[in-house]
């Protein structure tokens, strides 16, 4: 019954979630310019520099290198033409929003004068009919030639020092389930953490608290008997816990107090496994009574 | 031996990179003191550190990369040593580090990552101590790896090798073969992969999905356990966000405990214990994020477990500031053992370079049907994180525990001096 109840709850709550983000999306509009890059570039055979010239000077991410009315009129008679050809709007036409936010210090003319083709990052765009930023490439792009920094410092090669780079979705559930979107996103995560940084909070030491808060070495073990943290996606079987508690310490778990005695019946018909961390078949502990 | 060979390959490593294009060293010294951990390798029965010892570690990590074109080098390891400090032992020999072969026996050596990797067009292949991150595997393999782009769309990666727990330089009691292979498939945020792992004790094959409707984020785990014949592991993962101050997020996983107990020896009997079935464990984890104003977000988090007929939940309130936070949490359920605790604490950074931290958690713990009804712990903490130089920080932490019946010692901490060496061209 329980479970039923916790497996309803669950998929509301998930459909809530979900029906809640899609009914605050606004439908996106529709876009005032009509462009198709695979007619320029395929059929007319326009090469990427006639229209983006302004590219191979461009020494920041953030200078605007979409073309002007005059370079299509370069081509194209605005007469013959007219301005429904173009834009949807007719004769009121929408700028076509400027892409100022994305890598500050991106250097065009630096990666063009070392041999790099538009296509490589850019890759896909000659098949597109839209004019939009989707094919702006991400970082993954830049990590198959660049290498991931060590630390924050390198991210500065590109990034501004004021950019907030913490990802949106890295927020206080991330903890919990980075795991989940590692495990399934292939190598995203590569584009800005090496190995040495799973390595910091992965590798069982915790001096400085970065893989648990300083209360955890209290709570852990109620944490454990509970499943509030899955121990197992990162401790590999019990030696983790027989670390301290039986081989280094002899430390007794918190529950273990005076009465444990006659309480202990109750938690192990609840948690066995719990129990057999430490007692086991034989175990002289238990024998001296059972 | 091992520590010949250790630091031989250490030289040999920082020789290398020092003719490179390109290299970063990372080396990191530091001492702890307090309540000892992390060094059960080394344990004999004999010689169990008891808890009125007073105890101090050495440990030391270094990291290498060294990039030659299409080749590189990695090193990632670590030594520690423990002093022994007792006050009954004579003068003489107090704050002696343990080696090897000594009575206290408190040394420990880690090898991480020493791999070469050779990039080609499309993929690279490895070949040493690769670590091995995955939700199956956690550790390193003593082997190789290839990983291969075979169109835009499609890669592929796989390894092999001999499993090493948690960095050993190696283990005589854990003898453990592993293949793993696995097929990516990514499309415009859109990613699928099959897997499978084989080893000596199990093998499993799994899926994993990723994508992105809108403004959601799904992520997608499934394993299945063919030794077994059982599910070994579920998840689905949901991220979102409403307009520019509201974010959800939303877990649903599901594993079994009873397979990390198959074949396990009992360490007071040395005997094989029998396998334990016990329920699956579901768990469901519930965020919300709310940006309030300026720099204040107001955050909840709603876990709930069931295994068996257990059904025990975990709430967490909390609202953070760029500088401070505050939070509360409750944890109860039919597990009959309810905790309430307060964290509270901050930062603040009185010059470019140096940071403060410190917080402060208290804990009660109240056990229906115990002797002592309630028991109060308190734990803090005090960081401070100095950049002395560009490649020099100094790295402090101590923790303080009032009311702690579980250690005998209430302060435990220590310092440690990072310095990075880096050299030859950016790429």
């Amino acid at each position: 019954m329980k479970k039923s109840i916790l497996i309803l709850s669950a998929m509301m709550l998930l459909a809530i979630t979900i029906l809640a983000t899609l009914l605050a999306e606004n439908k996106s509009e529709e876009p005032d310019l009509i462009f198709s890059h695979k007619k320029h570039i395929q059929e007319a055979g326009a090469e990427c520099e006639t229209c983006h010239s302004i590219a191979a000077t461009s020494t920041k991410g953030t200078d605007d290198l979409l073309p002007k009315e005059e370079s299509c009129l370069g081509c194209h008679d605005k007469n013959d033409m007219g301005c429904k050809a173009c834009h949807n709007s007719g004769d009121k036409p929408v700028l076509l929003p400027r892409i100022d936010n994305y890598a500050a210090l991106f250097n065009h003319a630096k990666h063009i004068s070392e041999g790099k083709k538009c296509l490589d990052c850019h890759s896909g765009i000659e098949f597109t009919e839209t004019a939009s930023g989707s094919h702006l490439p991400n970082m993954n792009k830049c990590m198959s030639c660049h290498e991931t920094p060590e630390n924050v410092e390198g991210c500065y090669f590109c990034h501004n020092k004021n950019d907030n780079l913490k990802p949106k979705d890295h927020n206080e559930l991330w903890a919990v389930n980075h795991g989940s979107f590692k495990e399934a996103s292939v190598n995203n995560c590569a584009s800005c953490h090496t190995e040495n940084y799973c390595m910091e909070c992965h590798k069982g030491e915790n001096l400085f608290n970065r893989s648990h808060p300083p209360e955890f070495i209290m709570t852990h073990s109620m944490s454990y008997i509970m499943k509030e943290s899955n121990c197992i996606s990162c401790h590999e079987g019990l030696e983790t816990c027989r670390d301290c508690h039986m081989k280094l310490n002899y430390i007794k778990p918190i529950n273990h107090l005076a009465n444990w005695g006659q309480n202990h019946r109750n938690e192990a018909k609840m948690n066995f496994e719990t129990c057999v961390v430490c007692h086991t078949d034989n175990d002289p502990t238990c024998k001296r009574c059972h | 031996m091992k520590l010949k060979l250790l630091l031989l390959q250490l030289i040999i490593l920082i020789s290398v990179t020092d003719l490179s294009a390109k290299y970063d060293v990372t080396l990191t010294s530091g001492v702890f003191g307090g309540t000892p951990f992390w060094n059960s390798e080394n344990f004999s029965d004999d010689y169990a550190i008891e808890p009125s010892l007073k105890f101090l570690r050495w440990n030391n990590n270094i990291t290498a990369n060294g990039y030659f074109g299409d080749l590189s080098l990695h090193f990632s390891g670590s030594r520690s040593d423990g002093f022994d400090i007792r006050d009954d032992i004579p003068e003489s020999s107090k704050y002696q580090v343990h080696f090897f072969d000594s009575k206290y026996n408190f040394t420990d050596t880690r090898l991480f990552r020493a791999y070469a990797q050779y990039k080609f067009d499309g993929g690279n292949v490895r070949a040493g101590r690769i670590p091995a991150f995955s939700r199956w595997l956690f550790g390193s393999v003593d082997g190789g790896q290839v990983s291969y782009n075979l169109t835009d769309n499609f890669s592929v990666s796989a390894f092999g090798g001999k499993a090493v727990k948690y960095g050993l330089l190696y283990d005589s009691d854990y003898d453990n073969t592993v293949g793993y292979g696995e097929l990516n498939y990514k499309l415009k945020g859109f990613s699928a992969k099959v897997k499978y792992l084989y080893s000596d004790t199990s093998s499993k094959a799994g899926l994993d999905l990723y994508t992105c409707l809108y403004r959601i984020k799904i992520s997608a785990n499934a394993g299945y356990d063919l030794t077994n014949s059982r599910l070994f592991d579920g998840s689905l993962g949901l991220y979102g966000y409403i307009g520019k101050k509201l974010s959800l997020s939303a877990n649903v996983s599901r594993f079994n405990p009873y397979l990390m107990m198959q074949g396990l020896v009992s360490p007071l009997t040395g005997q094989t214990i029998p396998s334990i079935e016990t329920s699956d464990v579901d768990r469901i984890v519930l965020g919300a994020s709310y940006k309030l104003f300026d720099n204040y977000t107001l955050s909840y988090r709603q876990m709930v477990t069931l295994r068996g007929d257990n059904l025990d939940y975990l709430s967490y309130i909390y609202v953070s500031h760029r500088y401070f936070y505050l939070g509360l949490n409750y944890l109860g359920g039919d597990s009959k053992n309810e905790r309430l605790g307060i964290t509270a604490g901050g930062n603040y950074s009185p010059f470019k370079g140096l940071r403060i931290n410190a917080g402060i958690a208290s804990v009660d713990y109240m056990m229906e049907g115990y002797d002592e009804e309630s028991i109060n712990s308190i734990a803090s903490y005090l960081r401070f994180d100095w950049d002395i130089l560009d490649d020099l920080s100094l790295n402090t932490n101590i923790n303080y525990y009032h009311n702690n019946k579980v250690f005998d010692q209430k302060i435990r901490g220590g310092l440690t001096l990072q310095y990075r060496i880096k050299g030859g061209e950016s790429k």
